[in-house]
């Protein structure tokens, strides 16, 4: 754990450097008398930066029981689910609610969960419809139409 | 007198149909949040705060998520004592001596013993927030900015201390918070800050976008890493009533549990985890029978199943009187009364006792409802554990997402909601806290506007939170909580090198 903790930090530390150097100089911290925008994000990232630093420090040496940040390829699923609401979500507008939705149900059930194509079919146009009717009749929520609505 | 006329204005709200119906709802989405495994509190309410955009009174939106709150206090019991499965953090410690009983063929009794406890700590919890609220309101109107900053800068710092798991990752989580709320317009001089040339970060992320991804996204992203599927036991439960000695043992455990977990619930940070377990370790030190424990101790059940429930009633005075959430689920409370328009703190019990007094009449409600819910039908929480994740992941995401779109229409948030997921997965890869984030990023702009308001009253001396007597207490009381923490880490520490060299 050490390891991961240490690079965690290490991100931490240049995020929170980088944003203090931009709330300092593009946004400006003003003075104690007048705070100027950047007076507020130059603390919280300094104490980011701090905090990643001192975390950093306390990870430091020899991990006494090393373990993979990912067990074999346990990091396939949550890769694979990422990706698919990626491509769930720029797709979501031009091609409308119900085929983005579908399809999404699909992938992610036959793909990530490996379940058989009858419970996807079923569970998919199950959840879709559903969804909908508690969104767009009960909530009066508006969901794009996509192509199928032009 | 007041706090009568109130009580009784709160029972009218809370009685309408309308608001029974969402009080039973809550409780029951709560119970079986409690029971599932893997989905807590903070994740469903995040879940479910598109849903008070639509609901048309806040005092309803309240009682609703409340009840969720409350109820998965309850059911996280179940699943402990039964099949050693604790569907929420506060009910971890139950599962000890719970399921041992359970084992032994006493598991209704354990299960009567968690649902009584729940029900009078519960009970007695609204009863103090009854009668501490509106005092605690009134003397929070004396609160000027300075007062406001020390109160929320210890808020948020006593979170992060108590929270149990590594001060610097807490503090980074602190930070992020309170960095995230900072995107958007400058509230003062109107000046857009960090948005990176994004007009979409302009008005800032939404809170919802980023509860639900940290909390829901992210938990669902996790738990397709983990590959264990749970086995449903099933055990003979035994009668569902204790007896007299069970309940003898079980009495003063529930009190002490009940005072115990009140007054870790008013801390922020606090919660009903904290509450469980110190209520835990003291019914131990306390026992005559300390080698009990662990080995089915009625003690070890009622105490920590009536601490978490007294804490959770507890965790809404620092919310109603003073605007401070105690933790991640209160925060998602707090959210929701901002997106209904109001603003928790002092003033709410004066403009909107409606909100105020409705939300604490549906608890006393709430606490029936659980009982007549949790004890009969025990046989049917067990089963909702066969519901596999591969049902219960994909329908959350679905609602997730749409939830999250519903909100401004845009599908700029689908993506801000899967960055959050990430962020979410990663922090419990990495094991930090994730609680303090959600604090932080609704209480940042009264903390900045505190601090920054604070220092023009005193031409830019920081002297200003150290002098008036409010602020100054607060800060001492946090001084002294800071202290006896590395004192007790010292000792630790001095102890395990000690039995080392030993």
């Amino acid at each position: 754990m050490k390891k991961h903790e240490r690079m965690a930090a290490l991100v931490v530390l240049i995020v929170g450097c980088i944003v203090a150097y931009h709330s300092a100089t593009a946004l400006k911290i003003g003075s104690l008398q007048r705070p100027d925008s950047g007076f507020f994000p130059f603390i919280a990232s300094a104490g980011m930066a701090l905090s990643g630093g001192w975390l950093a420090l306390a990870s430091l040496g020899q991990d006494p029981n090393p373990s993979p940040f990912w067990e074999e390829r346990a990091w396939m699923r949550p890769a694979l689910a990422a990706l698919f609401l990626l491509l769930y979500a720029l797709g979501f507008e031009p091609v409308g609610y119900v085929i983005s939705t579908f399809l999404l149900m699909v992938l992610w059930q036959w793909v990530i969960e490996r379940v058989g194509w009858g419970r996807v079919l079923v569970m998919s146009l199950a959840s879709t419809t559903i969804m909908w009717f508690l969104f767009e009749k009960l909530l009066g929520v508006p969901l794009p139409g996509g192509f199928l609505a032009a | 007198m007041e706090i009568w006329e109130g009580l009784l204005n709160g029972f009218s709200v809370a009685l309408t149909g309308t608001n029974l119906l969402f009080a039973f709802l809550g409780a029951l989405l709560g119970t079986a949040v409690g029971v599932l495994p893997g989905l807590g509190p903070a994740a469903t309410i995040s879940l479910l705060l598109p849903v008070t955009y639509r609901i048309g009174s806040p005092a309803t939106a309240v009682i609703f998520l409340a009840g969720i709150y409350y109820g998965a206090m309850y059911g996280g019991s179940t699943t402990s004592i039964l099949l050693n499965l604790p569907g929420e953090a506060a009910s971890v410690v139950t599962a000890i001596d719970g399921y041992k009983m359970a084992q032994k063929g006493r598991g209704g009794s354990a299960l009567a013993i968690a649902a009584i406890g729940s029900f009078i700590a519960g009970t007695l919890g609204v009863i103090g927030l009854t009668m501490a609220g509106p005092p605690l309101a009134e003397f929070a109107l004396r609160f000027g900015p300075p007062e406001y900053f020390a109160l929320t800068l210890v808020g948020l710092l006593l979170a992060v201390f108590l929270s149990g798991s590594s001060l610097a990752k807490g503090l980074i989580t602190l930070c992020l918070g309170l960095l995230l709320a900072s995107i958007g317009l400058d509230p003062v001089t109107g000046k857009v800050r960090l948005t990176m040339g994004v007009t979409n970060l302009e008005s800032g992320f939404d809170f919802v976008t980023l509860a639900m991804g940290v909390f829901g996204l992210g938990e669902i992203f996790y738990n397709l890493e983990q590959t264990e599927a749970v086995q449903l036991v099933t055990k003979k439960i035994g009668r569902l009533w204790p007896s007299m000695k069970e309940w003898a043992e079980a009495r003063w455990a529930i009190l002490r549990g009940s005072i115990l977990g009140f007054g870790v619930g008013l801390l922020p940070g606090g919660g009903a985890v904290l509450a469980s377990l110190s209520s835990y370790a003291l019914e131990k030190r306390l026992s005559k029978h300390p080698e009990e424990f662990g080995q089915g101790a009625v003690a070890g059940v009622a105490g920590p199943e009536s601490a978490n429930n007294a804490a959770s009633s507890a965790s809404f005075i620092p919310l109603l009187t003073l605007g401070i959430p105690a933790n991640a689920s209160i925060a998602m409370i707090y959210a929701a009364l901002l997106i209904q328009g109001l603003q928790p703190g002092p003033f709410l019990m004066a403009e909107h006792p409606d909100v105020f007094w409705g939300v604490i009449a549906s608890m006393y409600i709430g606490n029936v409802i659980l009982v007549a819910l949790n004890l009969p039908l025990v046989g049917v929480w067990v089963q909702l554990l066969r519901v596999p994740f591969s049902i219960l992941g994909p329908i959350v995401v679905l609602f997730t997402t749409v939830g999250v779109y519903s909100i401004n229409n845009s599908a700029f948030d689908l993506l801000m909601l899967l960055l959050f997921g990430v962020l979410g997965y990663f922090l419990r890869k990495l094991k930090f806290e994730p609680g303090p984030l959600p604090m932080a990023f609704v209480l940042a702009p009264m903390l900045e506007n505190a601090l920054r308001q604070s220092l023009l009253m005193s031409k830019g001396s920081m002297t200003i939170f150290f002098t008036r007597p409010i602020s100054a207490t607060l800060m001492g009381i946090f001084a002294t909580i800071v202290i006896a923490q590395i004192v007790g880490g010292l000792r630790k520490r001095g102890a395990a090198r000690h039995a080392q060299a030993v």
